[in-house]
């Protein structure tokens, strides 16, 4: 029965969710962001910085839920140092760590792509890739 | 899932109404919640429902940022969300390659609208110091939109530009020639 159970759950998370779980858990941390201001009684620089990349983290990963934008969840990346570079700037002992422990865990789940379960022709990139017959003398 | 419409190389029609109509009816949701929170700027209403802020939806839709165009930001929100619904709806389900423009137009409706919505959103705390939870609500939808659209303007994009090499991208993009090219659209 519990296997029953486990196989079932397995097949769901695998056509549902399981490849875009990470950018989901991304997007928690954007919201989180933009509420540490409110809950850490965070002001000045640091609390405007919350609020700008909050929001930023937030859509960017919503975004790259959408498998063909997937790549997009590599800005992540760099909002994550943004909130890094921030925290250590201008919080105090707990709020540096807190936005030390979220930029890591947004860079966590920023780098893994998902299950490739889609097939997009060329892709974005195929868009400035000369087409095969014209390939010579380009670099690509 | 292998119908005639779908493009080379993919493994879906991003142009089939599975495809689009969840992106439509959430712009039909968005252009409710625009009008709602635009009819209260106009004041065709007193109030605007707000839960969690206390009087964070008043400020920030009476602020000068919301004022800022002739028009206040919300009815420009609603009829973008409408554009959005309006330019999903429009084309059969090959547009990517029948309706190339219509789809490129969609995107172009559907992505600076989320652009906006999320700057509008950075916009409230820092400048003003408050929340509107519509206001919240409404740029959640845009940017849930933005990704399952973009597919299908990749699609467009990838056949306007095969066109490009056996032709004119200007006819193709315009829909003109569809006929010539229904098999061996796209460069893989």
């Amino acid at each position: 029965m519990a296997r029953v159970l486990g196989n079932a759950a397995e097949q769901v998370s695998q056509r549902r969710s399981d490849e875009m779980i990470w950018q989901l858990g991304a997007a928690g941390v954007g919201i989180v962001v933009m509420t540490l201001p409110a809950v850490l009684e965070i002001t000045g620089p640091l609390a405007d910085l919350d609020w700008i990349v909050g929001p930023i983290i937030t859509a960017m990963a919503v975004i790259a839920a959408a498998e063909v934008a997937r790549s997009l969840r590599w800005v992540n990346i760099l909002t994550a140092i943004v909130l890094l570079a921030g925290g250590l700037l201008w919080g105090k002992q707990v709020s540096s760590l807190i936005h030390a422990g979220l930029a890591v865990a947004l860079m966590i789940l920023s780098v893994p792509r998902g299950r490739r379960r889609q097939s997009f022709g060329s892709g974005w990139r195929g868009l400035f890739h000369s087409p095969s017959s014209t390939r010579e003398g380009t670099t690509s | 899932m292998n119908d005639e419409a779908t493009p080379k190389g993919w493994s879906y029609n991003p142009s089939s109404w599975p495809q689009r109509l969840p992106i439509v009816g959430l712009a039909l949701i968005g252009t409710a919640v625009a009008a709602y929170l635009a009819a209260y700027q106009l004041r065709w209403i007193d109030t605007v429902w707000e839960p969690f802020f206390g009087n964070g939806s008043i400020r920030i839709l009476n602020s000068k940022v919301s004022h800022i165009l002739p028009i206040p930001d919300a009815a420009l929100g609603a009829a973008g969300y409408f554009l959005d619904a309006v330019t999903g709806l429009i084309g059969s389900r090959d547009r990517w390659r029948s309706l190339p423009w219509m789809v490129v137009l969609f995107g172009i409706a559907v992505g600076p609208l989320g652009a906006i919505s999320v700057l509008l959103v950075i916009l409230q705390p820092v400048m003003f110091d408050a929340f509107c939870t519509l206001c919240l609500a409404s740029a959640v939808i845009s940017v849930l939109m933005i990704g399952p659209a973009m597919d299908e303007v990749l699609a467009s994009l990838q056949y306007v530009k095969g066109e490009a090499a056996r032709g004119s991208w200007w006819r193709a993009f315009w829909g003109m020639q569809q006929n010539k090219s229904r098999k061996g659209a796209l460069t893989r």
